[in-house]
Protein backbone atom coordinates (compact mmCIF):
# COMPACT_ATOMS: atom_id res chain seq x y z
CA UNK A 1 0.00 0.00 0.00
CA UNK A 2 2.78 2.36 0.96
CA UNK A 3 4.53 1.60 -2.28
CA UNK A 4 1.39 2.32 -4.25
CA UNK A 5 1.06 5.66 -2.50
CA UNK A 6 4.63 6.57 -3.22
CA UNK A 7 4.13 5.47 -6.78
CA UNK A 8 1.06 7.69 -7.12
CA UNK A 9 2.90 10.64 -5.63
CA UNK A 10 5.76 10.18 -8.04
CA UNK A 11 3.32 9.90 -10.92
CA UNK A 12 1.53 13.03 -9.75
CA UNK A 13 4.75 15.00 -9.51
CA UNK A 14 5.84 13.72 -12.89
CA UNK A 15 2.61 14.89 -14.56
CA UNK A 16 2.70 18.20 -12.77
CA UNK A 17 6.23 19.04 -13.88
CA UNK A 18 5.40 17.78 -17.35
CA UNK A 19 2.39 20.08 -17.44
CA UNK A 20 4.39 23.00 -16.18
CA UNK A 21 7.06 22.55 -18.76
CA UNK A 22 4.37 22.26 -21.43
CA UNK A 23 3.13 25.69 -20.35
CA UNK A 24 6.67 27.00 -20.16
CA UNK A 25 7.42 25.60 -23.58
CA UNK A 26 4.35 27.25 -25.04
CA UNK A 27 5.29 30.57 -23.49
CA UNK A 28 8.82 30.28 -24.76
CA UNK A 29 7.51 29.57 -28.24
CA UNK A 30 5.13 32.56 -28.15
CA UNK A 31 7.90 34.82 -26.84
CA UNK A 32 10.56 33.78 -29.36
CA UNK A 33 8.14 33.99 -32.26
CA UNK A 34 6.88 37.30 -30.92
CA UNK A 35 10.42 38.62 -30.80
CA UNK A 36 11.08 37.59 -34.39
CA UNK A 37 7.82 39.09 -35.64
CA UNK A 38 8.40 42.26 -33.64
CA UNK A 39 11.85 42.65 -35.18
CA UNK A 40 10.43 42.15 -38.65
CA UNK A 41 7.22 44.18 -38.44
CA UNK A 42 7.50 46.67 -35.58
CA UNK A 43 11.13 47.50 -34.80
CA UNK A 44 11.67 49.64 -37.91
CA UNK A 45 9.66 52.39 -36.27
CA UNK A 46 9.33 51.46 -32.60
CA UNK A 47 13.02 50.42 -32.46
CA UNK A 48 14.54 47.21 -31.14
CA UNK A 49 14.53 48.57 -27.59
CA UNK A 50 10.86 49.58 -27.95
CA UNK A 51 11.56 53.19 -27.13
CA UNK A 52 10.22 54.67 -30.36
CA UNK A 53 11.79 57.62 -32.20
CA UNK A 54 11.43 61.20 -31.02
CA UNK A 55 7.93 62.53 -31.64
CA UNK A 56 7.57 60.43 -34.78
CA UNK A 57 6.96 56.94 -33.44
CA UNK A 58 5.64 56.39 -29.91
CA UNK A 59 7.43 54.15 -27.40
CA UNK A 60 6.09 50.73 -26.38
CA UNK A 61 8.74 50.22 -23.71
CA UNK A 62 7.61 52.28 -20.73
CA UNK A 63 4.40 53.32 -22.47
CA UNK A 64 1.27 54.05 -20.44
CA UNK A 65 -0.76 53.06 -23.51
CA UNK A 66 -0.07 49.38 -22.73
CA UNK A 67 -2.90 49.45 -20.22
CA UNK A 68 -5.31 49.50 -23.17
CA UNK A 69 -4.45 45.93 -24.07
CA UNK A 70 -7.43 45.28 -26.32
CA UNK A 71 -6.67 48.44 -28.29
CA UNK A 72 -3.04 47.39 -28.59
CA UNK A 73 -4.03 43.96 -29.94
CA UNK A 74 -6.32 45.60 -32.49
CA UNK A 75 -3.90 48.22 -33.71
CA UNK A 76 -1.19 45.61 -34.33
CA UNK A 77 -3.51 44.09 -36.93
CA UNK A 78 -5.68 46.99 -38.12
CA UNK A 79 -3.33 49.95 -37.70
CA UNK A 80 -4.31 53.29 -36.29
CA UNK A 81 -5.44 56.44 -38.08
CA UNK A 82 -6.42 58.58 -35.11
CA UNK A 83 -3.78 60.54 -33.21
CA UNK A 84 -2.91 58.87 -29.89
CA UNK A 85 -1.47 60.16 -26.63
CA UNK A 86 1.36 58.18 -25.07
CA UNK A 87 2.91 59.28 -21.78
CA UNK A 88 1.26 62.66 -22.22
CA UNK A 89 2.72 63.19 -25.71
CA UNK A 90 0.57 63.35 -28.81
CA UNK A 91 1.51 61.25 -31.83
CA UNK A 92 -0.37 62.06 -35.01
CA UNK A 93 1.32 59.84 -37.58
CA UNK A 94 -0.89 56.95 -38.72
CA UNK A 95 0.30 53.42 -38.08
CA UNK A 96 -0.11 51.13 -41.09
CA UNK A 97 -2.26 48.02 -40.77
CA UNK A 98 -0.64 44.58 -40.85
CA UNK A 99 -3.27 42.40 -42.50
CA UNK A 100 -0.63 39.77 -43.25
CA UNK A 101 -0.31 38.94 -39.54
CA UNK A 102 -2.41 35.94 -38.49
CA UNK A 103 -4.18 35.75 -35.10
CA UNK A 104 -1.39 33.57 -33.74
CA UNK A 105 1.18 36.13 -34.98
CA UNK A 106 -0.65 38.93 -33.16
CA UNK A 107 -0.84 36.77 -30.03
CA UNK A 108 2.90 36.13 -30.18
CA UNK A 109 3.73 39.82 -30.64
CA UNK A 110 1.37 40.77 -27.81
CA UNK A 111 3.00 38.17 -25.57
CA UNK A 112 6.45 39.48 -26.43
CA UNK A 113 5.54 43.13 -25.81
CA UNK A 114 3.69 42.51 -22.54
CA UNK A 115 6.30 40.13 -21.11
CA UNK A 116 9.19 42.33 -22.14
CA UNK A 117 7.79 45.78 -21.36
CA UNK A 118 4.44 45.31 -19.64
CA UNK A 119 5.15 43.35 -16.43
CA UNK A 120 3.17 40.33 -17.65
CA UNK A 121 4.48 36.83 -17.11
CA UNK A 122 1.84 34.83 -18.93
CA UNK A 123 1.06 34.35 -22.60
CA UNK A 124 -1.65 36.25 -24.44
CA UNK A 125 -3.39 33.16 -25.71
CA UNK A 126 -4.45 33.06 -29.33
CA UNK A 127 -8.05 32.21 -28.31
CA UNK A 128 -8.38 35.42 -26.34
CA UNK A 129 -6.57 37.44 -29.01
CA UNK A 130 -8.89 36.07 -31.72
CA UNK A 131 -11.91 37.09 -29.68
CA UNK A 132 -10.58 40.65 -29.33
CA UNK A 133 -9.70 40.84 -33.01
CA UNK A 134 -13.19 39.64 -34.01
CA UNK A 135 -14.78 42.40 -31.96
CA UNK A 136 -12.51 44.99 -33.56
CA UNK A 137 -13.17 43.66 -37.04
CA UNK A 138 -16.93 44.05 -36.46
CA UNK A 139 -16.40 47.59 -35.15
CA UNK A 140 -14.35 48.50 -38.21
CA UNK A 141 -17.22 47.59 -40.56
CA UNK A 142 -19.25 50.69 -41.42
CA UNK B 1 76.35 58.82 -31.60
CA UNK B 2 75.38 55.49 -32.92
CA UNK B 3 72.08 55.54 -31.06
CA UNK B 4 71.30 59.06 -32.27
CA UNK B 5 71.80 57.90 -35.82
CA UNK B 6 69.67 54.90 -35.17
CA UNK B 7 66.96 57.11 -33.74
CA UNK B 8 66.97 59.48 -36.64
CA UNK B 9 66.68 56.56 -39.04
CA UNK B 10 63.66 55.41 -37.13
CA UNK B 11 62.13 58.89 -37.17
CA UNK B 12 62.61 59.04 -40.92
CA UNK B 13 61.03 55.64 -41.40
CA UNK B 14 58.11 56.64 -39.23
CA UNK B 15 57.72 59.91 -41.08
CA UNK B 16 57.63 58.03 -44.37
CA UNK B 17 54.98 55.70 -43.01
CA UNK B 18 52.95 58.63 -41.75
CA UNK B 19 53.19 60.30 -45.13
CA UNK B 20 52.06 57.12 -46.84
CA UNK B 21 49.20 56.46 -44.54
CA UNK B 22 47.96 60.03 -44.68
CA UNK B 23 47.53 59.80 -48.44
CA UNK B 24 46.08 56.31 -48.14
CA UNK B 25 43.66 57.65 -45.57
CA UNK B 26 41.99 59.86 -48.12
CA UNK B 27 38.51 58.72 -49.00
CA UNK B 28 38.05 57.50 -52.58
CA UNK B 29 36.31 59.62 -55.18
CA UNK B 30 33.38 57.79 -56.75
CA UNK B 31 32.14 57.93 -60.32
CA UNK B 32 33.66 58.07 -63.77
CA UNK B 33 36.73 60.15 -64.30
CA UNK B 34 38.13 61.86 -67.34
CA UNK B 35 41.48 63.28 -68.22
CA UNK B 36 41.93 66.70 -69.70
CA UNK B 37 45.11 67.68 -71.45
CA UNK B 38 45.89 71.33 -71.72
CA UNK B 39 48.89 73.49 -72.36
CA UNK B 40 50.07 75.59 -69.43
CA UNK B 41 53.13 77.84 -69.83
CA UNK B 42 54.10 75.98 -72.94
CA UNK B 43 53.98 72.60 -71.17
CA UNK B 44 51.42 69.90 -71.77
CA UNK B 45 49.64 69.05 -68.52
CA UNK B 46 47.20 66.20 -68.02
CA UNK B 47 44.62 66.61 -65.30
CA UNK B 48 42.12 64.11 -63.94
CA UNK B 49 38.59 65.41 -63.89
CA UNK B 50 36.38 63.71 -61.34
CA UNK B 51 32.64 63.24 -61.53
CA UNK B 52 30.69 66.06 -59.84
CA UNK B 53 27.09 66.25 -58.67
CA UNK B 54 25.26 68.34 -61.29
CA UNK B 55 23.16 71.38 -60.27
CA UNK B 56 19.71 70.77 -58.80
CA UNK B 57 16.87 72.96 -57.60
CA UNK B 58 14.14 71.95 -55.15
CA UNK B 59 11.96 73.44 -52.42
CA UNK B 60 12.66 72.72 -48.74
CA UNK B 61 10.50 72.18 -45.64
CA UNK B 62 10.19 75.96 -45.19
CA UNK B 63 8.98 76.35 -48.81
CA UNK B 64 12.27 78.05 -49.63
CA UNK B 65 14.50 77.14 -52.56
CA UNK B 66 17.22 74.58 -51.89
CA UNK B 67 19.81 73.96 -54.57
CA UNK B 68 23.37 72.80 -55.15
CA UNK B 69 24.35 76.38 -54.18
CA UNK B 70 22.94 75.80 -50.67
CA UNK B 71 25.61 73.15 -50.25
CA UNK B 72 28.53 75.08 -51.77
CA UNK B 73 31.61 74.68 -49.60
CA UNK B 74 29.91 72.08 -47.38
CA UNK B 75 30.37 68.40 -46.76
CA UNK B 76 26.91 66.88 -46.97
CA UNK B 77 25.06 63.63 -46.59
CA UNK B 78 22.07 62.90 -48.77
CA UNK B 79 19.39 60.25 -49.08
CA UNK B 80 16.01 59.47 -50.65
CA UNK B 81 12.89 58.57 -48.69
CA UNK B 82 9.20 59.30 -48.27
CA UNK B 83 7.24 60.15 -45.16
CA UNK B 84 4.69 57.33 -45.35
CA UNK B 85 7.20 54.63 -46.30
CA UNK B 86 6.64 51.71 -43.95
CA UNK B 87 9.77 49.68 -44.64
CA UNK B 88 13.33 51.00 -44.66
CA UNK B 89 12.72 54.74 -44.22
CA UNK B 90 12.12 54.66 -40.47
CA UNK B 91 15.39 52.77 -40.11
CA UNK B 92 17.18 55.27 -42.35
CA UNK B 93 15.79 58.22 -40.45
CA UNK B 94 16.76 56.61 -37.13
CA UNK B 95 20.34 56.27 -38.37
CA UNK B 96 20.51 59.66 -40.11
CA UNK B 97 19.30 61.27 -36.88
CA UNK B 98 22.25 59.68 -35.06
CA UNK B 99 24.63 61.17 -37.61
CA UNK B 100 22.85 64.54 -37.46
CA UNK B 101 23.03 64.60 -33.66
CA UNK B 102 26.77 63.95 -33.82
CA UNK B 103 27.48 66.82 -36.25
CA UNK B 104 24.74 69.17 -35.12
CA UNK B 105 25.97 72.76 -35.24
CA UNK B 106 29.09 71.92 -37.26
CA UNK B 107 29.17 74.66 -39.93
CA UNK B 108 31.00 72.38 -42.41
CA UNK B 109 28.45 69.56 -42.38
CA UNK B 110 24.93 69.57 -43.81
CA UNK B 111 22.20 67.06 -44.63
CA UNK B 112 19.76 66.74 -47.52
CA UNK B 113 16.86 64.29 -47.66
CA UNK B 114 14.81 64.10 -50.86
CA UNK B 115 11.24 62.88 -50.81
CA UNK B 116 10.31 60.67 -53.75
CA UNK B 117 6.60 61.15 -53.03
CA UNK B 118 6.09 64.87 -53.69
CA UNK B 119 2.32 64.50 -54.08
CA UNK B 120 1.96 63.56 -50.41
CA UNK B 121 5.11 65.12 -48.98
CA UNK B 122 4.43 68.82 -49.39
CA UNK B 123 6.74 71.32 -47.63
CA UNK B 124 4.20 71.47 -44.77
CA UNK B 125 4.25 67.68 -44.37
CA UNK B 126 8.05 67.67 -44.48
CA UNK B 127 8.19 70.45 -41.92
CA UNK B 128 5.96 68.50 -39.55
CA UNK B 129 8.06 65.39 -40.13
CA UNK B 130 11.32 67.24 -39.50
CA UNK B 131 10.17 68.83 -36.27
CA UNK B 132 8.73 65.51 -35.05
CA UNK B 133 12.17 64.04 -35.69
CA UNK B 134 13.67 66.80 -33.59
CA UNK B 135 15.24 68.64 -36.52
CA UNK B 136 15.12 72.44 -36.60
CA UNK B 137 16.99 75.11 -38.56
CA UNK B 138 18.60 74.66 -41.96
CA UNK B 139 21.44 72.20 -41.35
CA UNK B 140 19.21 69.30 -42.43
CA UNK B 141 16.95 70.20 -45.31
CA UNK B 142 14.08 68.12 -46.67
CA UNK B 143 13.63 68.67 -50.39
CA UNK B 144 10.62 68.18 -52.61
CA UNK B 145 10.08 68.89 -56.29
CA UNK B 146 8.76 67.37 -59.51
CA UNK B 147 9.07 63.61 -59.39
CA UNK B 148 11.15 63.39 -62.58
CA UNK B 149 13.62 65.89 -61.16
CA UNK B 150 13.94 63.93 -57.91
CA UNK B 151 14.46 60.65 -59.78
CA UNK B 152 17.02 62.31 -62.05
CA UNK B 153 18.86 63.68 -59.02
CA UNK B 154 18.81 60.20 -57.49
CA UNK B 155 20.61 58.89 -60.56
CA UNK B 156 23.18 61.66 -60.25
CA UNK B 157 24.01 60.37 -56.76
CA UNK B 158 24.23 56.83 -58.20
CA UNK B 159 21.29 55.59 -56.13
CA UNK B 160 17.95 54.14 -57.15
CA UNK B 161 14.77 56.18 -56.74
CA UNK B 162 11.81 55.26 -58.90
CA UNK B 163 8.18 54.22 -59.06
CA UNK B 164 7.55 50.51 -58.63
CA UNK B 165 4.09 49.00 -58.34
CA UNK B 166 5.62 45.95 -56.64
CA UNK B 167 7.21 47.85 -53.76
CA UNK B 168 5.34 48.66 -50.54
CA UNK B 169 3.98 52.19 -50.94
CA UNK B 170 4.44 51.99 -54.72
CA UNK B 171 7.87 53.55 -54.66
CA UNK B 172 11.29 52.02 -54.71
CA UNK B 173 14.42 53.65 -53.42
CA UNK B 174 17.80 52.62 -52.19
CA UNK B 175 18.63 52.71 -48.51
CA UNK B 176 21.98 54.38 -49.10
CA UNK B 177 23.44 57.49 -47.57
CA UNK B 178 25.72 59.33 -49.96
CA UNK B 179 28.62 61.43 -48.68
CA UNK B 180 29.53 64.43 -50.85
CA UNK B 181 32.56 66.65 -50.32
CA UNK B 182 32.97 70.42 -50.69
CA UNK B 183 33.91 70.02 -54.37
CA UNK B 184 30.70 68.01 -54.96
CA UNK B 185 32.54 64.74 -55.44
CA UNK B 186 30.89 61.60 -54.11
CA UNK B 187 33.22 60.24 -51.42
CA UNK B 188 31.27 57.40 -49.90
CA UNK B 189 28.13 55.25 -49.99
CA UNK B 190 26.73 53.72 -46.80
CA UNK B 191 23.97 51.34 -45.83
CA UNK B 192 21.56 53.75 -44.18
CA UNK B 193 19.45 50.98 -42.67
CA UNK B 194 22.05 49.69 -40.23
CA UNK B 195 23.91 51.03 -37.24
CA UNK B 196 27.19 49.81 -38.77
CA UNK B 197 26.53 51.79 -41.94
CA UNK B 198 25.89 54.96 -39.98
CA UNK B 199 28.95 54.34 -37.78
CA UNK B 200 31.12 54.04 -40.91
CA UNK B 201 29.60 57.25 -42.28
CA UNK B 202 30.34 59.16 -39.07
CA UNK B 203 33.94 57.94 -39.11
CA UNK B 204 34.31 58.95 -42.76
CA UNK B 205 32.87 62.43 -42.17
CA UNK B 206 35.56 62.87 -39.50
CA UNK B 207 38.20 61.72 -41.98
CA UNK B 208 36.89 64.08 -44.64
CA UNK B 209 36.85 67.00 -42.20
CA UNK B 210 40.45 66.13 -41.33
CA UNK B 211 41.40 66.19 -45.03
CA UNK B 212 40.20 69.80 -45.28
CA UNK B 213 41.94 70.76 -42.06
CA UNK B 214 45.28 69.63 -43.47
CA UNK B 215 44.98 71.80 -46.57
Amino acid sequence: MKRVLIGLAVLFLFFQTACQSQEELKKEKYFVEGYQLYTEHCANCHQTDGKGLEALYPPINGSDYLKNKEKVICLIRFGQNEPITVNGKRFSRPMPANPQLTDIDVAAITTYIYNKWGDETVISDVKEVSRVLDVCRDQQKP
Amino acid sequence: MHSVLKNSVWVTVLALFAACSSSENRLPIFGERDTVTKVVDGKTVTDTVYYKIPPFQFVNQDSLPVSDKTYDGKIYVTDFFFVTCPTICPKMKTQMKRVYDKFKGNPDVMFLSHTIDPRHDTPAVLKEFASSLGVTGTQWQFATGPKEEVFKTGKSYMVVAQEDAGAPGGLLHSGHFVLVDKEKHVRGMYDGTTEEGADKLMADIDRLLAEYKKQ
